[in-house]
């Protein structure tokens, strides 16, 4: 342990001694190892967050969507249409049959919200609990629909954020707001949670209701939700996400309330290219680094013609070959270590900049994830293992230099 | 007491010495010498495939705690047997023993080890690290010492600089100092280990008289303080004077010199010594080195021949 010790030691004091030697060869590998954490981190963060936006936009991979084709649509119960419960039933068993238990339904329509200052129009949908997990919802407060929701008098409702506010946050769990339908009815629901403000209201939304999809079913005429578009989501393995959706394809196409069909439409496949890009970024910044080591491998093979004598001297007081060769590796090693530093410290700077943070925002992310540690981590060992191969050559050379020769020089 | 570039001491009169040359420092019976050499051989093979034999039945003893000295030309081999001494160059005939351990049979590592541990060199051009103060030239031996000595290398070098009067330029690099001062760093950094043998090839070489003087007795007074062995090869036959055994190497092979002779002549180039120092004060110094150093070898063909009479 001394002897790695004394062999930092020795190696710190010959980099200080040429420090100007040292700065000069470590720029190339300090920018290298900046550009592939900066590619890394940053394209880490891209993705994270676009997957976040994706996820919560298209459910979690691999979400199927179950749709009915055609015209058919379910008209509450009245007519020769089908009804929703048929529709449920028909579905729903299916899924049942295949073992499928992540799974909702998923109502898209409007709702009316009277709120202290007036009545707010939201965008409407009706879930079931497992629709949560699935777009990952992230519950600022009190907690999402659970099955003991359902059959409530006064509907569970969960709002985002900023509805939450305009509604005067009313106790979770307790206090009840009124859905506005036609004809001047209302509907009491009671807010149990509270998540935060989505990409619609970016799109111009300005807030969006989250409600049990039985509960929607069951709000007055005119509340927005009884035309609402009716699809079925199924939460399946990754894997098998294609054979599940043709499986349920075939069964559902001559279900007794019309044809459906099953198809993935979770964005996975936008986060894969991307993430293609970042790899190619990644590669272009490994060959920046490639680069840096051989101009770091030049001088030093330059500068250990310079130290024969001294390495001479060093052997004559007893520096093994193995001290020489680990003494000149550890020079290399400590001077990309510092580089590494450097550049990953600069790269976070980049990163984490106000000016950066605000484009990611710009661009529609809402949550910008931390600076990933795996970045940091791979940047320095980048560096390490740089300053290791560019170190090997020239210490394999420093431990065949003769002593008798080294000192006569 | 340094000799002009080119000024060989004459040694056709000398007599070699066929019997193994032995020590006269005490050692306690049963216990093996500090340094034995048995028919010690170093030969090279030269590009044309002729074999050079540089060095050739050397037999030697050292104990700890003397001075020996060994002179001789340029190209005599001198510098081939320090390395031989110094374990940094195995020999290709023969053995050397170091505390009775034969060192030829030992690994390069070993051998490096024992090396740092035992031996500390002092070399005729300094050999500082440059860039390096005193302070971490003096400390360099200890980086590969024992954890012991590693931890407390500081305090061992700045011991080492106070006892050689350079505490004061403990952070002074070797190009702002003097050749005197950048010796004494020198010496203080073979002897910071407290080695049992030290080795000095020329150590006055790149030296004034009355500086090589003053670091030679440095040397001379830190290495008997310390109980250790000091071989010095020189040129200088009042180097050679400082010792308690004195050797000439002549081709390959080593010859004793009989030190009371050689010592006896050498009180008469007192005055030509002063002379010189005076002449070296005026600035020509070539000439004047030259007729001390005609002096010294009439010295050492006395002591020689008498020596081999022995």
């Amino acid at each position: 342990m001394t002897g790695l010790i004394a062999s930092i030691v020795e190696a710190y004091g010959e980099l200080r001694v040429s420090k100007g030697r040292i700065l000069l060869s470590l720029l190339g590998v300090a920018f290298s190892v900046f550009a592939l954490t900066t590619v890394m981190s940053g394209g880490q963060m891209l993705e994270q967050s676009l997957k976040q936006s994706v996820e919560s936009f298209g459910g979690r991979p691999a979400v199927l969507t179950v749709q009915p084709m055609g015209d058919m649509g379910a008209d509450g119960g009245s007519g020769g249409r089908a009804t929703v419960e048929d529709m449920d039933r028909a579905v729903l068993e299916q899924f049942d049959q295949m073992g499928i238990t992540e799974r909702s339904r998923d109502l898209q329509g409007t709702l009316r919200v009277q709120t202290g200052s007036g009545v707010v129009a939201a965008s409407g949908r009706g879930v079931d609990p497992g629709w949560g997990p699935m777009h990952r919802v992230d519950v600022l407060q009190g907690r999402w629909f659970a099955d003991s929701d359902e059959g409530r008098l006064s509907p569970a409702i969960v709002v985002d954020e900023t509805l939450y506010e305009k509604l005067g946050r009313p106790e979770l769990g307790a206090e009840t707001v009124d859905l506005v339908a036609d004809k001047g009815a209302t509907a009491p629901v009671v807010v149990i949670g509270v998540v935060p403000a989505n990409e619609f209201a970016a799109m111009g939304m300005d807030a969006t209701v989250y409600i049990s999809a039985s509960a929607a079913d069951d709000l007055p005429a005119g509340s927005g939700m009884e035309q609402a578009a009716r699809q079925y989501l199924a939460w399946v393995p990754e894997e098998s996400a294609e054979e599940v959706a043709s499986q349920l394809s075939a069964r559902l196409t001559d279900a007794p309330t019309g044809s459906y069909d099953a198809y993935r439409m979770d964005g996975a496949g936008d986060i894969e290219a991307f993430r293609y890009v970042r790899y190619a970024l990644m590669g272009v910044a490994a060959v920046i680094l490639v680069l840096g080591a051989m101009g770091l491998v030049n001088i030093a093979l330059v500068t250990i013609r310079y130290r024969v004598r001294e390495i001479g001297i060093r052997r004559s007081y007893g520096a093994t070959g193995l001290r020489i060769f680990i003494g000149v590796l550890m020079e290399s090693v400590v001077a990309t270590v510092i580089a590494g530093i450097v550049g990953v410290t600069a790269a976070v700077a980049l990163v984490k900049a106000p000016f950066v943070t605000e484009w990611f925002h710009s661009i529609g992310l809402v949550d910008v994830p931390p600076f990933p540690t795996t970045a940091v981590i791979t940047g320095l060992t980048a560096a390490t293992a740089v300053g290791i191969l560019a170190g090997a050559l020239p210490a394999i050379i420093a431990t065949r230099i003769k002593v008798i020769d080294a000192i006569r020089s | 007491m340094s000799t002009a570039p080119g000024a060989e001491p004459p040694t056709e009169s000398l007599a070699p010495i066929e019997a193994p040359i032995p020590s006269r420092g005490a050692r306690a019976a049963g216990t093996a010498p500090l340094l034995e050499l048995r028919s010690l051989a170093r030969a090279v093979r030269l590009p044309g495939g002729e074999v050079l034999e540089i060095l050739r039945g050397i037999d030697l003893i050292v104990e700890g705690g003397e001075h020996v000295s060994i002179v001789g030309r340029s190209g005599s081999g001198k510098t081939t047997l320090l390395n031989q001494l110094g374990l940094i160059d195995r020999p290709t005939g023969g053995t050397v023993l170091f505390d009775g351990q034969d060192s030829t049979r030992l690994s390069d590592r070993r051998r490096a080890r024992l090396r740092g541990e035992s031996v500390g060199f002092v070399f005729q051009q300094f050999n500082l690290l440059e860039g390096r103060t005193a302070l971490e030239n003096v400390m360099m031996p200890m980086l590969y010492g024992t954890a012991r000595q590693f931890w407390g290398r500081e305090k061992a070098a700045m011991e080492m600089l106070e006892r050689v009067g350079l505490a004061g330029r403990a952070q002074s690099k070797p190009n702002r100092m003097s050749g005197g001062e950048q010796q004494r760093v020198a010496v203080a950094r073979a002897l910071v280990r407290r080695p049992r043998l030290i080795l000095a090839d020329e150590p006055t070489g790149a030296l004034d008289v009355t500086t090589g003087e003053a670091v030679m007795a440095l040397l001379d007074e830190i290495a008997r303080e310390s109980g250790a062995a000091l071989v010095t090869i020189t040129h200088d036959l009042q180097v050679a004077a400082l010792s308690d055994r004195s050797f000439l190497l002549d081709g390959g092979v080593l010859h004793t010199v009989d030190r009371d002779a050689a010592r006896g002549a050498l009180a008469g180039t007192a005055g030509i010594r002063a002379g010189r120092a005076a002449v070296g004060a005026s600035g020509d110094t070539t000439q004047a080195t030259g007729a001390a150093v005609g002096d010294a070898d009439a010295a050492a063909r006395v002591g020689a021949s008498e020596g081999g009479a022995r």
